[in-house]
């Protein structure tokens, strides 16, 4: 009896060692091929990512949208003022053929502050977008007031024409952060055409500037010319929110809080155009 | 003599087994690694050819994630394109096809803001002189409010020009706009597409939509 256990005993040891192990290899197997399939499962309902630009090998973060170049508020400024008072009587050129023959400039009516309508220049008008939404009705009111009925004049004995001769723009000043104070010294003259004799008046003010955003028009090909004036002026992302008298004298003698302070007339007068 | 034949080949069988079962264990741990690879392959400094031959390299980000800019000029486009109308821009037309830009829920609350608009300033969409022009002043950084959900405040003014009237009527427009990132374009260009479908598909490519719009006081906005 012992004697036949022993027989059966020898030949299965061996083997179940075996079996054994390789039952148990199996199991682990299983075992990583189930983790492994939950990974692939994973991997396969993964949302595909998005991609971002680099630059220099580095993605662009844009800390601060209102930083803008010293040259390109001056040239802003320059660019504004000189088409607000560009009263040619002529319309603005869009394309070099328009150039050649400019088109006389009928006006376009706006109601002024003393309650009758007057015209503004075409220029006027576009570069009054360029001004903050709450300052501008009111400015081109006063454009409308002081504009000359003359200019829309087409006869060379009677016209006249005026222009904005900038002697001086100041490097702009920072007030706040996006906010920029600039001095604008200018003379606007007035030319008769017959005679060519002028009236120059002086205009230095301060002007204040602030950065805007502007996103185009999504379909840059559908849009009206006046839309298209609009978006224009406003692609230049800054805005003029006030006009102040500047002070040129006692300029040193301020401290940079009372020089923000306009001298003379207070903020918003109706008299900002001497 | 056939017992032992018998047991050789089963002691074989056993043998074959156990080297197959390590083999096979062997080529899943060199699987593991591989799909370890594959999991944190996020395909850095990736090659993006530009339709004008000009080449840029881009990073991936996750699929919900979008960058400030990417958010601050799809807001910005896409009031624009709402709210710029003529007699070129039929209002109708454009806010039908743009608002699939706008989540389901939140489509007819904006439509009926829209007509409301209109009502209290007068202004009819079907006048053809009448003109409208969308003027951006601000866009706020966007404030991260959720997982693939931004807010972001707007200061903008509507222009009505109408008729004779040059010097323009503002309307402002200040709000806060809650976006959120989405899987997939919201629109498929349909076979004779229009400009408006053509332009709202370009903006829909950001993946991100409108949820909601509430005035700049309000506190519980989301």
């Amino acid at each position: 009896m012992v004697k036949l256990l022993e027989k059966q005993q020898r030949p299965i040891n061996s083997l179940t060692i075996f079996a054994i192990t390789a039952f148990g290899l199996h199991f682990l197997v299983l075992f990583f091929l189930v983790i492994q399939g939950i990974k692939i499962r994973q991997l396969s309902q993964r949302q595909p990512p998005n991609f971002v630009q680099l630059i220099n090998g580095k993605k662009v973060v844009i800390k601060d949208n209102l930083v803008r170049d010293p040259v390109a508020i001056k040239k802003f400024v320059d660019n504004t003022m000189t088409l607000m008072f560009n009263w040619s009587g002529l319309l603005p050129s869009q394309t070099i053929s328009d150039r050649v023959a400019s088109l006389r400039d009928r006006g376009i009516l706006i109601s002024t502050p003393q309650g009758g309508n007057n015209k503004v220049t075409t220029n006027s008008w576009v570069a009054s977008f360029a001004l903050s939404e709450d300052f501008r009705r009111g400015f081109l009111r006063e454009i409308a007031a002081i504009t000359p009925p003359e200019v829309f004049i087409n006869d060379d004995q009677q016209g006249l024409s005026a222009e904005l001769m900038i002697k001086r723009i100041d490097s702009p000043e920072k007030i706040v952060s996006g906010q920029w104070k600039v001095g604008l010294v200018a003379d606007l003259i007035q030319k008769r055409r017959a005679d060519g004799s002028k009236i120059i008046t002086p205009f230095n003010k301060d002007i204040l500037v602030r950065a805007t955003d502007y996103f185009s028009y999504p379909l840059p090909d559908n849009i009206t010319d006046l839309q298209r004036a609009i978006y224009a002026v406003r692609s230049s992302r800054m805005e003029i929110y006030e006009i102040r008298n500047l002070c040129l004298i006692d300029n040193y003698n301020h401290s940079p809080q009372e020089q923000l302070t306009p001298c003379g007339t207070p903020p918003n007068s109706e008299n900002f155009i001497k | 003599m056939k017992e032992n034949q018998k047991k050789n080949l089963l002691f074989l069988f056993a043998v074959g087994t156990f080297g197959l079962n390590f083999v096979i264990l062997l080529l899943l741990f060199f699987h593991e690694t591989m799909l370890q690879q594959l999991s944190q392959q996020l395909v850095p400094q990736s090659l993006v050819e530009l339709a004008d031959g000009r080449v840029i390299s881009a990073d991936p980000e996750t699929n919900l994630e979008r960058q400030p800019e990417t958010i601050r000029r799809f807001i910005g486009e896409t009031m624009t394109l709402m709210l710029t109308f003529s007699s070129k821009q039929p209002q109708n037309e454009v806010l039908e096809i743009s608002s699939a830009l706008l989540m389901d829920r939140f489509k007819s609350k904006f439509k009926t803001e829209i007509m409301k608009l209109n009502k209290i300033n007068q202004v009819t969409s079907n006048n053809r002189s009448t003109e409208s022009v969308f003027v951006i002043e601000r866009i706020s950084q966007p404030i991260n409010i959720g997982v693939g959900e931004w807010k972001v405040e707007i200061q903008a003014n509507q222009l009505i020009f109408s008729g004779s009237d040059l010097l323009g009527k503002s309307i402002p427009f200040n709000r806060q706009i809650l976006v959120r990132a989405i899987a997939n374009n919201p629109l498929t260009l349909p076979d004779n597409p229009l400009p408006w479908h053509l332009a709202t598909f370009r903006l829909g490519e950001a993946r991100l939509e409108i949820y909601n719009m509430c005035d700049l006081q309000q506190k519980n906005c989301s």
